[in-house]
């Protein structure tokens, strides 16, 4: 079965902790198969600057198997939507968004929403880390992101009931199962939003991607549907953005 | 290979619709292999100790593969001494869980200084949630000043392991478990630094899937010759009643 892990990270880790380096990515990727990953830097994250996007694009052009993907700071340039603009331009695989981490709330935040606008013309997906409920109800609210590919990562267990509630009228959103680990919980949302929707990540190496791909095949879902998790889906969301660096 | 699930908490199985019954923890440690299960009530966990306890102990009587923890709260000490002594006798009950209040609340070793005199005669693990740093260094406190109790981190400390790691290399009556985040750092470097004897294998079930602890236990590159120190012996040891 091809693997794609539509989340990944790399770099150093403030926190401390969790040996991310590069290295480490590239060992477990390629210890666990997985054809293609989908990566942002912590540089990125941290400093969302074209100084880091453009390292991260030069590392991740080094190894075929990794696809980059840029983080963006709607708190920390004045005009963040034109970085934005500028990053979606780059064909890159999506753009990502950390609201508890940069610290901004989800609703009624005109510099994200502005972002999206500027994004909406390249199709690219965007991604968004849900950390806390009422994210995902606010986020459905943000013009414009009814209109992208959006993909809901890190959600945590207590904002499974929004994602149950909100996903089925956004035709265009998809559920990371980076950070998932609940027994049958899978199986539920597949039931709740459709197996179409959902991506296989894994936050690794910070998170286990052994363990994430674990509790795909370990599920009670049949093949096609781990298939669809672990590949297919992200081969029809991204498409070329796979293959163009 | 046997293997020990140190921790799986038999009840509520939210987010998922469906309870997390016996059945359905047998079922999956089936499935993985794995042979025993200690396990705790949801029930006593998140709300009445007594309630949970008596359920538990109704739910594992005669069931060879799973063992039981008695669960108090310090903030009903009367409570508490009553069950202790009603379910620390029974072979099957094999350790106890200490909250005060809820599980991310640390535990006081000044307030609960009566339960922990008490709970020495038993000789039995003292298992503390430590989902963040204060509840390892309240739980630190505690093996600080009763050295003969083996208290167990359960969740290593969260997003904070490496506290959890540090109590560990300080207090040789902490032990490691591997619930907490899916972190294979975290399992490569407490198997280090507690030389591959004081860490013991635990999905806490249902929160997470075993499946997914031992996928991240073997990502960790635990040496062969070592997992089974890992996932069945150390807590054979530890838990030996």
């Amino acid at each position: 079965m091809r693997i794609i892990d539509t989340y990944t990270i790399f770099g150093s880790w403030p926190a401390g902790g969790a040996d991310l380096s590069l290295e480490r990515l590239l060992q477990t990727l390629g210890a666990n198969g997985v054809e293609k990953a989908i990566a942002h830097s912590t540089d990125c994250v941290f400093e969302t600057t074209r100084g880091t996007l453009e390292s991260l694009l030069q590392k991740t052009a080094e190894h075929a198997n990794l696809v980059p993907a840029a983080a963006v700071d709607p708190t920390l340039l004045v005009k963040p939507w034109e970085f934005a603009a500028a990053a979606a331009s780059r064909g890159l695989a999506c753009l990502r968004f950390f609201p508890e981490i940069h610290d901004w709330p989800v609703a009624d935040y005109l510099p994200f929403a502005r972002c999206l606008e500027a994004i909406a013309p390249t199709g690219t997906p965007v991604s968004v880390a849900i950390t806390r409920t009422g994210q995902i109800t606010a986020l459905s609210r943000v013009p414009h992101a009814r209109d992208l590919p959006v993909i809901m990562v890190h959600v945590a267990d207590d904002c499974m009931s929004e994602v149950a509630a909100v996903a089925p009228a956004m035709e265009n959103w998809y559920l990371s199962t980076d950070g998932m680990s609940h027994l049958g919980l899978l199986e539920e949302l597949a039931d709740a939003i459709g197996v179409e929707r959902l991506l296989f990540g894994s936050s690794a190496p910070r998170g286990s991607l052994t363990g994430s791909l674990e509790y795909v095949r370990r599920s009670a879902l049949p093949d096609s549907a781990k298939e669809a998790i672990l590949s297919g889906n992200a081969i029809r969301l991204f498409g070329d953005r796979l293959g163009n660096h | 290979m046997a293997i020990i699930d140190s921790l799986a908490i038999l009840g509520c199985g939210a987010p998922c619709v469906e309870e997390f019954g016996r059945e359905r923890l047998l079922q999956r440690m089936d499935q993985l292999g794995i042979t025993h299960a200690i396990v705790a009530s949801s029930l006593a966990i998140s709300s009445d100790f007594e309630a949970g306890n008596a359920w538990l102990a109704e739910q594992i009587a005669g069931q060879k593969r799973l063992l039981g923890y008695a669960v108090v709260n310090t903030n009903h000490p009367e409570e508490a001494l009553q069950d202790m002594r009603r379910y620390l006798t029974k072979q099957q009950f094999r350790g106890l869980v200490m909250i005060e209040g809820r599980p991310d609340t640390p535990v006081s070793s000044a307030d609960a200084e009566e339960l922990l005199n008490a709970y020495r005669r038993f000789a039995k693990p003292l298992l503390i949630f430590t989902p963040h740093r204060e509840c390892v260094y309240a739980a630190a406190e505690i093996a600080r000043k009763f050295e003969l109790i083996k208290v167990v981190l359960v969740g290593m400390g969260g997003k904070d392991w490496r506290s959890a790691i540090a109590a560990a290399r300080q207090h040789l009556n902490i032990y490691l478990q591997t619930t907490g985040e899916v972190s294979p750092s975290r399992i490569r470097e407490g198997w280090a630094a507690v030389n591959g004897n004081r860490m013991m294998f635990g999905s806490g079930a249902p929160m997470t899937d075993p499946a997914v602890t031992l996928g991240m236990i073997r990502e960790a590159g635990i040496p062969e010759r070592d997992l089974q120190k890992l996932l069945f012996s150390n807590a054979e040891k530890t838990f030996a009643g």
